[in-house]
């Protein structure tokens, strides 16, 4: 009996010895073998899984490591799986491991890296376990899921956030250009710019993959600092640290520096200089996967702000509820639609748009009117509109300053080319605005098209600028020559009643032009045109061709002309015994600038015009106010027409964050510029031409003198319209 | 650098009306007929060309010959007229004629391209693959050896007999007459010479600007030619070219420095005339005389 | 023939706003040899002053004396400061006239503003009358009327009275007038002054016409140039007939031909250099 018990016993002693030398690096799967084994065949179904993630670094990283792990940790939790963690793998070839946990039994391995993207699938294919790869969508199939972030629209919540609490500089600073980085970059960028186009932004990359290098982060973060960042926004890995440290240590010897962190939330440890974070959580979309399985397992997965999760991190107490409601209300226009944020993933394109959104400084606007000259009151009083317009927003859009540099044109052509060179090449305007005259608009075009520099026309009729063959860089705020003169023609016809007209319009492009069109369709309503009187330009003396027209043949006079010739028109009309019988009907600048002077010899007269003082509408009440505590008095059709074009290139400069190098972007903004202006709402047609409200008005009589009243408004003109 | 190619374009602009102005001292400072008129000769140069080339779908070499020869047929029909008269009365007749002249372009509709003028003149690029016109210093070498060609010639012009002859002619008709000279012909001939000048050094413009405009036949151009023939000393062509030169460059920074530049313009005039009649060349003597008005002669 | 009533009287009230505006022109020029190119910004200026004698008082009569009064003492004051340099040579003449001239006018635009301004005609002369079968505006009658009348009155004057005589011989010689113990210099300075307060007086005369406004300074200017080449240099009658007969070429030819209006004017221009140089009445004055 004794001698069985001792060999027992020693066999007992081998087998432990032996398994204790063999099994050694196996200790819990050689101890868990029977165990698993027993587990393996108790559940036949797949439901209770063993689920890994891989990481390269530290599971306690607050950053990437911690967050893969811990989502998954927490989805493990929640489904009830068994979860198990293998940290500090490196950033090499991890494939002896994953085999490893495939011959374990596991079930899914998230391989948390994206420098794991090429291996996992290998194994997958090779070992029939499903893997869970980083941003590479192409790996997709049956086994390999693959998880995409869209953080850029997070980060650029946290650009508003930044570009609101700044006092002017904020950097980002990234240990590498991947995609993910590259994408929250451009994010942040962006978020900033909308709400801070001043503000300067800049960009350094401590190295090509420097993810865990904390000396180099620190010291690229400490020369951020010194160049006045207050906040840092921060892509590294284990690199943030030492940009937390170094701002920790900026914010001792007196500096008040914020640091905003991605992935992780590092609030347990540095709440002293975290701002915030865009945080990464992945426990939804790993639950996603893992019910997947035996399913859609093998797809893109994609972590958004739509989602939930990306987001912020809750912010700290101290940031002001206004500018939370900001970061909040940007949010909600992300998740609407009203506002876009760019998914740029290419370092190129990333470097690009970094440019791009770099505030230009300022904005140098040209202004070409007339203000010597027989011209000279129109282009004063368009003058007197644009700066009007800008003095009301302080000379400033979005943060951008606008400088106005005045050129005279004196109604000259030539010498509007030469002010115009002079602008655009010696002052280096970034568009210019004007012109007054159709003469000059023409040749102001060409040289537009030719210099590739954006012209606003506020005033000046010349159809050719925004015909069939018009120049890309041509806009016309106001209204081409006829488009108000159709409608009227036709309101003549239909709705006064005249049957037979005469016309009178100076014998030059812009009287022809008008006339033209007027007579086009009244006689289309059923009018007659029986004279048609054409005057040399700036004639005063009308006497020789009124006294061609016998009044009692015809029931209404269409006429064009502007300044002292509108005067003496009216009031010679009245002196040959043509008014008032004759119904005088005419477009709005007839009476421009003029209207006190012609006092009652304008009286019931009609007109189709873009813009009268006594239109009730919101803009038009804060323009007259303006107007009034500025100029005294009411404006006139000039003022109006420049003030204008000074809203409508203020939205389009706002349009590109006051950053006008890109011309191509510009003008596109300017094409889409939609407002509610004092005369109604704008926008352009895709030839550059405003389409807007004609105003049909009638001149009356009243205590103050005479004055315009609106008797009916045709909307939405443009410069092709027909009854 | 778009800088640098700025002051370029503005040098060629100012090179070719100073060749005018100096073209034009061999009619008002040699010969002294005093012209409000001619600047339509410059004009009608860009004209002929611009029509020529846009109208006429003409080449860019022929439309700048045809400018010219426009301009000096109009000048040759016109001057005999004019050098039956002189003084106050060559100057209304040049005046008249001038707004004769500008009065057509402004109402001569579509050809003309009246009140608007003429757009798209479009320059050639030389035909020499490695000189380009349409570069701000290929044409400015064009400008500059155009000068170049006309001031060699107005000096030799104006220190050969026929040129002296100008200067006696202006100081004693009719003692040239007695002497046998035909005055009225070389008055004509100097006219259509000086129209010469303005007529090329207009094409040449018409083809810088890619545009002429009415303002070209203007009569304040030739007012302003004028003052830089004064200015620039009257006798003198390179005095005039300097001067002409400067006014224009002037002008176009007054312009854009003040909205009251044609009172300081106005100025100048009084100016000039006032204190510098002799022209600039004089600005030394001037100076010594006002100083011994005031200074010397104890009323301050 | 409604038509050509229209056209006559259009035309004279034109001829006899030139008429005005080109005597006190070519009168100058023939007692001084000058052309004054300055002429055209007395005019403005006396009719933006009138302009706001009316405002204040709205008297026009009282608007015609100030504007005339003020452009009268401008060229008073322009003759005392320049008037050596007046005399001298000929570009010298047109350059100072012309610097003048801008620097009036955008002085005008300064004080006034550039938006343009109406004079009223005097109550009792607006409306209008039957006349020859059309009606007619009654200022413009007057006008007319007053044309006659001044160019009746100043015809005796030069022709049949002393200090007619006077002018006249300072005119035709100078040195001799002044051998003849004409204080020659007087006479110039108050036929210079009184032309310029003539201008003046045109330029309010001219408002409930043509207006009152920035440009009309030069265009008024080159008509009469135009007038002066037709009618001769320094003759008064010459001045009277030329203007009739450009204002009356000028509005048949914008009624007939209104494309070609403004050539209308000038076309006599050419006309008269080619058949007369030194126009209707001119002597040979180009010394």
């Amino acid at each position: 009996m004794k001698r069985k018990t001792f060999i027992l016993c020693m066999l007992v002693v081998a087998g432990m010895v032996l398994a204790a030398c063999g099994g050694a690096a196996e200790e819990a799967p050689a101890a868990a073998e029977p165990v698993e084994e027993v587990a393996a065949e108790e559940e036949a179904a797949p439901t209770v899984l063993k689920v890994a993630v891989a990481i390269p670094a530290s599971q306690t990283d607050q950053g990437w490591n911690q967050q893969g792990a811990d989502s998954a940790i927490a989805m493990a939790n929640n489904l009830g799986l068994e979860i198990e963690v293998a940290e500090n793998l490196g950033y090499g070839d991890i494939t002896p491991v994953l085999r490893d946990l495939a011959d374990r039994g596991f079930d899914m391995v998230i391989c948390h890296a994206s420098g794991y993207q090429t291996v996992c699938p290998e194994v997958a294919a090779e070992t029939g376990m499903h893997v869970v790869v980083v941003e590479n969508p192409g790996a997709v199939s049956d086994l390999v899921a693959d998880v995409e972030t869209q953080a850029q629209e997070v980060s650029y919540l946290a650009g508003v956030l930044a570009g609101k609490l700044t006092s002017g500089t904020v950097g980002v600073v990234v240990s590498g250009e991947p995609p993910t980085w590259n994408f929250m970059t451009v994010g942040f960028a962006e978020g900033v710019a909308s709400v801070n186009p001043g503000a300067e932004v800049l960009y350094s990359v401590i190295g090509e993959a420097a993810y865990e290098d904390a000396a180099g982060a620190k010291r690229v973060t400490e020369a951020q600092l010194a160049a006045g960042a207050d906040i840092i926004f921060g892509m590294g890995d284990g690199a943030s640290f030492g940009m937390v440290q170094a701002i920790q240590e900026h914010n001792a010897s007196g500096g008040e520096a914020w640091f905003i962190d991605v992935i992780g939330d590092k609030s347990a440890d540095y709440s002293d200089v975290l701002l915030t974070s865009v945080l990464w959580d992945y426990t939804n979309i790993y639950t996603q996967m893992v019910n997947n399985i035996g399913g859609d397992y093998g797809q893109v997965y994609t972590m958004d702000v739509a989602s939930g999760d990306v987001r912020l991190l809750d912010l700290p107490d101290w940031v002001p509820a206004d500018i939370a409601q900001a970061v909040d209300d940007a949010k909600a226009a992300i998740l609407s639609g009203d506002v876009s944020v760019s998914a740029v993933s290419d370092s190129g394109v990333m470097q690009a748009r970094l440019a791009s959104l770099k505030s230009a400084g300022s904005v140098k606007v040209g202004v070409l009117n007339p203000t010597t000259g027989g011209l000279a009151i129109f282009g004063e009083q368009s003058n007197s509109g644009i700066r009007l317009f800008f003095a009301s927003v302080d000379h400033k859009v979005g943060g951008t300053p606008v400088d106005l540099i005045f050129a005279d044109t004196a109604g000259d052509p030539q010498q509007a080319l030469d002010q115009a060179r002079r602008l655009v090449e010696e002052e280096e305007v970034d568009f210019l605005m004007g012109v007054v005259n159709s003469a000059v608009v023409v040749p102001m075009a060409e040289y537009a098209d030719t210099a590739q520099v954006p012209l606003l026309i506020v005033i000046g009729g010349a159809t050719a600028a925004t015909g069939p063959e018009r120049s890309p860089y041509v806009f016309r705020v106001s209204m081409a020559n006829g488009q108000q003169d159709r409608p009227l023609g036709w309101y003549a016809a239909s709705e006064l009643g005249l049957g037979t007209a005469a016309t009178f319009a100076w014998d030059f492009l812009v009287g022809a032009e008008r006339a033209d069109a007027f007579t086009s369709i009244f006689v289309e309503a059923g009018g007659d045109v029986v004279s048609e009187q054409k005057p040399p330009l700036g004639t005063v003396d009308y006497g020789p061709f009124i006294s061609q027209v016998d009044p009692t043949e015809i029931d209404g006079i269409y006429a064009f002309f502007a300044g002292p010739g509108a005067i003496s028109f009216l009031q010679q009309l009245g002196e040959f015994g043509v008014t008032p019988s004759v119904q005088i009907v005419a477009s709005g600048y007839l009476t421009a600038g003029v209207l006190d002077a012609m006092g009652e010899t304008a009286i019931g007269l009609v007109q189709a015009t873009q813009y009268t003082p006594v239109l009730e509408n919101l803009e038009n009440a804060s323009f007259l106010s303006l107007y009034d505590g500025d100029v005294g008095g009411e404006p006139g059709v000039y003022v109006e027409e420049g003030y204008l074009g000074g809203q409508v290139a203020s939205a389009a400069i706002a349009a590109v964050n006051g950053n006008l190098t890109d011309k191509e972007a510009f003008l596109g903004a300017l094409a889409s510029v939609t407002l509610d202006t004092p005369a109604g709402p704008f926008r352009f047609d895709d030839h550059g031409q405003a389409v807007r409200n004609t105003y049909i008005t009638r001149v009356v009589s009243t205590d103050d003198g005479v004055e315009h009243e609106v008797i009916d408004t045709i909307e939405d003109v443009a410069q092709t319209w027909a009854p | 650098m778009v800088l640098r190619e700025y002051w370029i374009n503005l040098c060629s602009q100012a090179l070719l009306y100073a060749t005018v102005a100096a073209g034009l001292v061999l009619l008002v400072g040699k010969t002294g007929l005093p012209s409000l008129g001619h600047g339509v000769f410059f004009g009608l140069g860009g004209y002929g060309t611009a029509m020529a080339i846009t109208r006429l779908g003409m080449n860019p070499w022929g439309a700048l010959v045809s400018g010219v020869l426009l301009s000096v047929a109009v000048a040759a029909c016109f001057a005999p007229l004019a050098a039956r008269t002189k003084n106050i009365g060559f100057l209304t007749i040049t005046l008249a004629f001038g707004q004769v002249i500008w009065g057509l372009a402004t109402r001569g509709g579509e050809f003309t391209g009246g009140e608007n003028g003429i757009t798209g003149v479009m320059r050639p690029s030389s035909g020499l693959g490695f000189w380009d016109l349409r570069e701000a210093t290929g044409f400015y070498y064009l400008t500059l050896a155009f000068a170049a060609m006309i001031m060699l010639a107005l000096s030799r012009f104006s220190s050969s007999p026929v040129g002296l002859s100008l200067v006696a002619l202006r100081d004693s008709p009719s003692r040239m007459m007695s002497m046998g000279y035909n005055v009225h012909m070389r008055k004509t001939m100097v006219f259509i010479i000086s129209a010469s000048v303005a007529a090329m050094s207009g094409t040449l413009s018409a083809i810088y600007n890619g545009y002429v405009g009415p303002s070209a036949l203007d009569w304040r151009l030739s007012a302003q030619l004028m003052l830089a023939v004064v200015v620039g000393g009257a006798h003198s062509i390179w005095g005039a070219f300097l001067s002409g030169a400067g006014l224009h460059v002037l002008k176009i920074y007054l312009t854009g420095f003040t909205e009251r530049w044609p009172m300081v313009l106005g100025l100048i005039y009084v100016i000039v005339v006032v204190i510098l009649p002799e022209g600039l060349t004089s600005f030394g003597s001037q100076v010594k005389r006002i100083k011994f008005v005031f200074l010397d002669r104890g009323c301050l | 023939m409604r038509f050509f009533v229209f056209q006559v009287l259009n035309g004279l009230t034109t001829g006899s706003l030139l008429f005005y505006f080109a005597s006190g022109l070519t009168v100058v020029f023939g007692l001084m040899r000058m052309l004054n190119l300055a002429h055209g910004a007395l005019f403005l200026l006396g009719g933006y002053v009138g302009y706001s004698v009316q405002m204040v008082t709205g008297n026009f009569a009282l608007a015609t004396a100030a504007g005339a009064v003020v452009a009268g003492a401008t060229g008073l004051v322009l003759q005392k400061t320049f008037l050596t340099t007046f005399l001298r040579s000929t570009f010298n003449q047109v350059l100072l006239t012309l610097g003048i001239a801008f620097v009036i006018g955008n002085c005008v635009q300064w004080i006034w503003g550039s938006a343009p301004k109406t004079i009223s005609a005097p109550a009792v002369l607006k409306g209008a009358i039957d006349i020859f079968g059309i009606r007619y505006p009654l200022y413009r009658v007057f006008l007319i009327g007053l044309a006659v009348i001044s160019g009746a009155g100043l015809w005796i004057f030069w022709e049949r009275s002393k200090l007619g005589a006077v002018v006249r011989a300072c005119v035709d010689d100078r040195d001799m007038a002044a051998a003849m113990g004409i204080s020659v210099d007087r006479v110039t300075f108050t036929v210079f002054s009184i032309g310029s307060a003539v201008a003046g007086l045109t330029g309010v005369l001219g408002g409930p016409v043509i207006g009152v406004s920035i440009g009309l300074d030069f265009d008024i200017l080159l008509l009469a140039v135009v007038v002066m080449v037709v009618g001769g240099l320094g003759s008064l009658g010459g001045a009277f007939l030329a203007s009739i007969l450009v204002g009356l070429i000028d509005a048949f030819g914008k009624a007939s031909f209104p494309e070609l209006s403004y050539f209308t004017i000038f076309a006599p221009v050419i006309v008269i250099l080619l058949v007369r140089p030194s126009g209707l009445f001119g002597k040979a004055f180009d010394e």
